[in-house]
């Protein structure tokens, strides 16, 4: 049993380290190829964790090799337009100007029950609103509705940038009483101005679950529920 | 591109690895098929001493390389030909010569089979 354990440990360390080397994309939306060599790795793995007369090479080998051919084909395919459509295909129109490409759909094998469930997806209930509307390489499906069904922009209502209407993003930098560096750099922040908010609000850093600021002073601080309060403090 | 450069690395490692475990495999089990034929031919020309000393230095060479054949080899046939090895000093020391002969010949055939089954080859492919 202790020999399960410790190959099930060592390939699960293995995987973890392969789809970080595949990648970001991997967590997200999956490609043709991501996908078979995602389910690949699966299986692959589970051979020598069941077995333990087969070395962990033959686990280990083919899982590596698996993982080196997916990258090896993504930088291909970004180098080359050609690799790129042989590989994962192009994207297709599948409505225009409202009309549904109905022979497309039978190409895609793609009914029409799913066609309106991935509007319906898009917050899209009535088929009049899409102007366009293209099943991507990766099966998901991009729409862009028609001017009447639009969501107003600033851009729409002509609504100039100003300071005061202007909302920056805030940024996580304290998560769970650690400060993110990164985002503090980003927000232009220091660890003295983090540290004279918790003086003012008579909190330490391990009492704090998230605070988040942007580029100015705005900032919202939610302390943990054991310090005895939970409510939100802003600025 | 760092990826892909840590990609390719990995890969020619493999690559690399797998070929030299093969050709690692071609010679040990050359040289352990070797020192059978020997023993045999100790045994068939009737030198038994010469047999026994043969057969010690099979089970030392034997114990020394499935330490390094584990590692790419199944277990089960590891242990088989283990289990096979062990059964010759007895065998020889009772005088069993045909079953001697015999089992020395499936030991023969187990060390041939690693290699056979490991090489590259279309059938193995297949």
């Amino acid at each position: 049993m202790a020999i399960v354990f410790i190959r099930t440990l060592i390939l699960y360390v293995i995987v973890i380290l392969g789809v970080r080397l595949m990648g970001k994309r991997q967590v997200g939306q999956l490609q043709t190829t991501e996908l078979v060599t995602t389910i690949l790795l699966s299986n692959i793995s589970i051979m020598p964790i069941q077995e333990t007369s087969i070395p962990l090479a033959y686990g280990i080998v083919p899982l590596l090799s698996l993982i080196c051919f997916e990258v090896i084909l993504s930088f291909m395919c970004l180098k080359s337009t050609r690799t790129r459509h042989l590989i994962s295909g192009r994207p297709k129109v599948i409505i225009n100007n409202g009309v549904i490409d109905q022979k497309l759909l039978v190409e895609l094998r793609l009914s029409v029950d799913e066609l309106i469930s991935q509007l319906r997806q898009h917050q899209i209930f009535d088929i009049n609103d899409v102007e366009l509307a293209i099943i991507e390489t990766n099966g998901t499906l991009s729409v862009y509705q028609k001017f009447s069904s639009q969501i107003v922009t600033n851009k729409t209502l002509k609504i100039q940038y100003t300071k005061e209407n202007s909302g920056n993003p805030q940024f996580v930098i304290i998560s769970d009483g650690v400060i993110l560096n990164d985002n503090l750099r980003f927000c232009n922040k220091s660890k003295d101005w983090i540290n004279s908010i918790l003086k003012s609000q008579n909190k330490s850093l391990k009492d704090v679950l998230l605070m988040t600021s942007d580029i100015e002073d705005n900032y919202v601080l939610i302390p943990k529920e054991l310090t005895g309060s939970n409510e939100k403090i802003c600025n | 591109m760092k990826r892909f450069v840590i990609s390719v690395v990995i890969l020619t490692v493999i690559i690399f690895s797998s070929l030299k475990s093969v050709c690692y495999l071609k010679s040990t089990t050359e040289t352990l098929v070797d020192k059978i034929d020997s023993i045999n031919l100790c045994v068939k020309s009737d030198n038994i001493n010469s047999a026994f000393e043969e057969t010690k230095k099979l089970e030392a060479l034997w114990s020394d390389k499935k330490d390094v054949f584990v590692m790419f080899v199944n277990n089960n046939d590891i242990d088989d030909i283990t289990y096979s090895i062990s059964k010759l000093m007895p065998l020889l020391e009772y005088k069993d010569k045909s079953e001697f002969c015999s089992n020395l010949n499936y030991t023969k055939s187990l060390i041939m089979s690693i290699y056979d089954n490991d090489s590259i080859s279309l059938n193995n492919i297949i």
